[in-house]
């Protein structure tokens, strides 16, 4: 039950025959009246019990966008009812107008429109309605919350694609073109064609223009159907937020950009989530847009505080790919003890895979370094050294292993990335 | 954009089958609100049981009243009264001591009054007077005046004999069975009739004692008020003068005068006869009024829905803590350690010496880029150990000046 402010303007206009009358009857006929118009207009009030609820709600939307969830209200009672609706969306879904005036007929049936402008990734809940159904002199309301879950699942929102038409175009300049100058074992034997000027002169096939009247050239192409395995960190170093932005979150990024680029450029791209144990793993040999199978497999992906388990990693890829392949790492490398867990996981891959270690920078550190100016800033900043000195070490040992090192803050990962990824694919190294 | 609809909910319809909704409905909220319910029914119960427990059975603390049984009181007096067959009466307003006594019928009840205000006025005392016998406790003299002419007041007991005990000294039977009382703080008076002088009279004297009374006896006075309460009773003669004094007729209606005596009339006006008459009732109704709003503006539309929240950290806390473990542990050769050791690292990349470069290396080519002399170099990049906090600061000031000095050209 509820009362409106109608009914306090009521009970409020009571004052005057008070003033006029003062005496304790007039107080008593007043609450007599008050207590009458409640019982009649919640007795000519539709029963909230006889509602019927169905929802619509998009299958999913991406953080940053909008979405619209549609609450069809059907009347079952024999009243017309006139109803204040709430849509108990949980606060991070941003329902703009979740509380909304509705008339029904009796019999019939009516729809609210929420719109909605999610603020986090995952797969947001909306549990129950709650309907009040108000009476027709607008006085009292039967109040009634029904279960009717609903679910909006938030993709990533996948702000590094502005990165994608320029890194697209970087691919396909190598084709043919790139891979002229670079002669490796990793590039192939693509076509012949003839001779323009400005093509390297050590690219001319004498034997086919031996053949033909004409000078020719011979075209490569980078090679195709190689195999990139994106691993991704989900353990508790994922939890730390760089630049308002939490690592997992920056990993995603770069993880979307780096598997959508591969998957233009002809590679094989399978992506992991672990932990401790498996989260999420899709991979293009599935059917279907790889993109969107990633943004539905990365949707719920939460970080875990646990520890990760370094040791499980090698299964794991292999059982992805028995190949040669370019195992891209998005981990952090201050997790303090990368001597246990890191480095000899490198060491392992490296025999069989190129490994690319992908890791955010903090810019923060580099400003505590920067500042000089108090006693305590020195010890922040002595603190701060210390920490990029040990990502450094880390960094060298990396690379002495013979694994490639992507380090860059928030934002400029998922481009670094990428362009790292071209590189190795242009000197023919996947 | 693909939708989910989910499947139609009919939430009335579950109900149905369970028949008894109103019970059913009921019991749900008797479980959901159970542990509130507990502690507000064991509130309430201890709160009667203290207000029940408090007044448990008529109880009171004035002065000689029949019902307390304190030092002070005279329930002691009351109860062997009681037990020897004489019914005692406490009132505490002239009508209803002279109801209690008509009722008896006459000459069949003495009147006690004990009236240390001076509550009752001359016309009320005439009236008493009037009633029968009467006993006076300790009175003042403009009681005694206007009860019986006979009986005057002859001032307080002296100190000095305050804590003795007064022998009887006339042929009273009463005062002679009781023998000795004590003398207390009370009042002598002297009259037709005079008991338990405090000292033997002198020639022209008047005599003056504890005990004083009409030849006719329908006038007593018992001089001090303390050997009718429960503390005094039992000591020397106390008890049988009193018993004897209050026993003689089968009630004892004990009259202790109270503001019901006074006359009321003069009362002045309070607040309520001065404001207007609708101002309780609007301000009652304005009460009500605001407490139906609460109820408009608190009443929620539903239950609350939680967030799940993720844990995030922030990722610089590791190296803020431990700067502060730097500083609390003063460990500021440590801290130097680590500037230097960033600084001829980012050097030795500036002038791209390679992994293995020395310190020696990087001084080397530092001095070319410098205006500073080789020796004040190696002193900043190698030899200064700062040992205090002061010098820690200057150093490390020095040591970035040099960095940016040696980078920039």
């Amino acid at each position: 039950m509820a009362i409106t402010g109608r009914f306090v303007l009521l009970a409020l206009a009571g004052l005057f025959p008070i003033l006029r009358f003062p005496a304790a009857p007039t107080i008593l006929l007043w609450l007599l009246l008050l207590g009458a118009v409640l019982a009649l207009d919640l007795t000519l009030a539709a029963s909230p019990r006889t509602a019927t609820l169905r929802r619509e709600i998009p299958h999913s939307v991406r953080l940053t966008e909008s979405a619209t969830a549609v609450l069809v209200i059907g009347n079952g009672s024999r009243r017309t009812m006139r109803a204040w609706v709430k849509d108990g969306w949980q606060p991070s879904a941003g329902a703009l107008n979740p509380r909304q005036s509705v008339r029904i007929p009796a019999g019939g049936r009516n729809r609210i429109t929420v719109r909605l402008h999610p603020t986090r990734r995952g797969e947001l809940s909306v549990p129950h309605v709650t309907v009040r159904s108000s009476g027709p002199l607008g006085m009292a309301a039967r109040q009634l919350t029904i279960q009717a879950p609903g679910h909006l699942r938030v993709l990533p929102p996948f702000h590094a694609r502005a990165h994608l038409p320029a890194k697209l175009r970087q691919l396909r300049g190598l084709d043919g073109k790139a891979a002229v100058q670079i002669r490796g074992a990793g590039t192939e034997f693509d076509s012949l064609r003839d001779y323009v000027r400005g093509d390297d002169v050590r690219s001319i096939d004498w034997r086919a223009t031996a053949r033909r009247r004409d000078i020719v050239v011979r075209t490569w192409r980078p090679e195709r159907d190689r195999r990139v395995v994106i691993v991704l960190d989900t353990s508790r170093t994922s939890a730390a937020r760089i630049e308002d932005e939490p690592r997992l979150d920056t990993g995603i990024e770069a993880a979307l950009l780096l598997a959508v680029l591969a998957d233009r450029g002809g590679d094989r791209v399978d992506f992991l989530a672990f932990d401790r144990r498996l989260r999420a793993r899709v991979g293009s040999a599935a059917k279907g847009n790889l993109l969107s199978a990633l943004v539905q497999a990365i949707m719920p992906l939460q970080p875990e505080l646990i520890e990760l388990d370094w040791t499980q990693i090698p299964a794991q890829v292999h059982a992805v790919s028995a190949h040669r392949s370019l195992v891209v790492l998005l981990t952090a490398l201050d997790s303090g003890a990368a001597e246990e867990g890191l480095l000899p996981l490198v060491a392992t891959l490296v025999r069989q895979h190129i490994v690319l270690v992908a890791t955010v920078r903090d810019p923060l550190l580099e400003r505590m370094r920067a500042d000089r100016s108090t006693v305590s800033a020195i010890f922040r900043a002595a603190a701060a050294e210390r920490a990029l000195l040990d990502r450094a070490a880390v960094t060298a040992q990396l690379r002495h292993l013979g694994a490639e090192v992507v380090d860059a803050a928030p934002h400029e990962l998922p481009p670094q990335l990428a362009e790292r990824y071209i590189q190795l694919k242009a000197a023919g190294r996947l | 954009m693909t939708l989910q609809r989910s499947p139609e909910a009919f939430p009335g319809a579950a109900r149905r089958k369970n028949l008894p909704v109103w019970p059913q409905r009921f019991r749900e909220g008797l479980r959901r609100h159970r542990f509130w319910l507990l502690i507000g029914s064991a509130f309430l119960l201890v709160t009667l049981g203290i207000l029940v427990l408090g007044n448990f059975g008529p109880r009171s603390s004035a002065a000689l009243a029949v019902d307390n049984p304190g030092p002070n009181g005279a329930m002691a007096v009351a109860r062997v009264l009681h037990s020897q067959g004489v019914t005692v009466q406490a009132t505490d307003s002239l009508d209803a001591t002279m109801t209690a006594v008509g009722s008896a019928g006459p000459g069949r009840s003495t009147v006690l009054l004990y009236d240390p205000g001076s509550l009752l006025d001359k016309a009320g005392l005439t009236r008493l007077a009037a009633a029968g016998p009467l006993v006076l406790v300790q009175p003042g003299p403009l009681t005694l005046r206007a009860v019986t002419g006979s009986i005057t007041a002859a001032g307080p007991v002296p100190d000095s004999s305050a804590s003795s005990a007064v022998p009887a000294g006339c042929s009273n039977g009463d005062a002679v069975a009781a023998g000795r009382i004590d003398a207390g703080h009370g009042q002598l008076y002297h009259g037709e009739v005079v008991c338990f002088p405090v000292r033997a009279a002198g020639a022209g004297q008047v005599r003056s004692g504890l005990f004083a009374a009409t030849a006719d006896g329908r006038a007593t006075v018992l001089g001090n008020s303390a050997i009718l309460s429960n503390d005094r009773l039992a000591s020397s003669g106390n008890a049988a003068l009193a018993l004897r004094t209050l026993g003689k007729t089968p009630q004892l209606v004990w009259y202790t005068p109270s503001l019901k005596d006074l006359r009321t009339s003069a009362a002045p006006k309070d607040l309520s006869q001065l404001t207007p008459r609708w101002v309780l009732p609007a301000g009652i109704w304005l009460l009500i009024v605001a407490c139906l709003s609460m109820l408009f503006k608190g009443r929620r539309d539903g239950p609350l829905v939680p967030e799940p929240l993720p844990v995030v950290v922030k990722a610089a806390e590791t190296a803020v803590g431990r700067a502060r473990l730097y500083q609390d542990a003063r460990a500021t050769e440590h801290a130097a350690a680590g500037l230097r050791a960033g600084t001829l690292m980012r050097l030795a990349q500036h002038f791209r010496l390679g992994a293995a470069a020395g310190v020696d290396d990087v001084l080397r080519a530092a001095v070319g880029h410098s205006n500073r002399s080789a020796a004040e170099l190696a002193d900043i990049l190698v030899w200064v150990r700062p040992t205090t906090d002061a010098a820690l600061l200057r150093w490390a000031q020095d040591l970035d000046i040099l960095e940016k000095e040696v980078t920039s050209r």
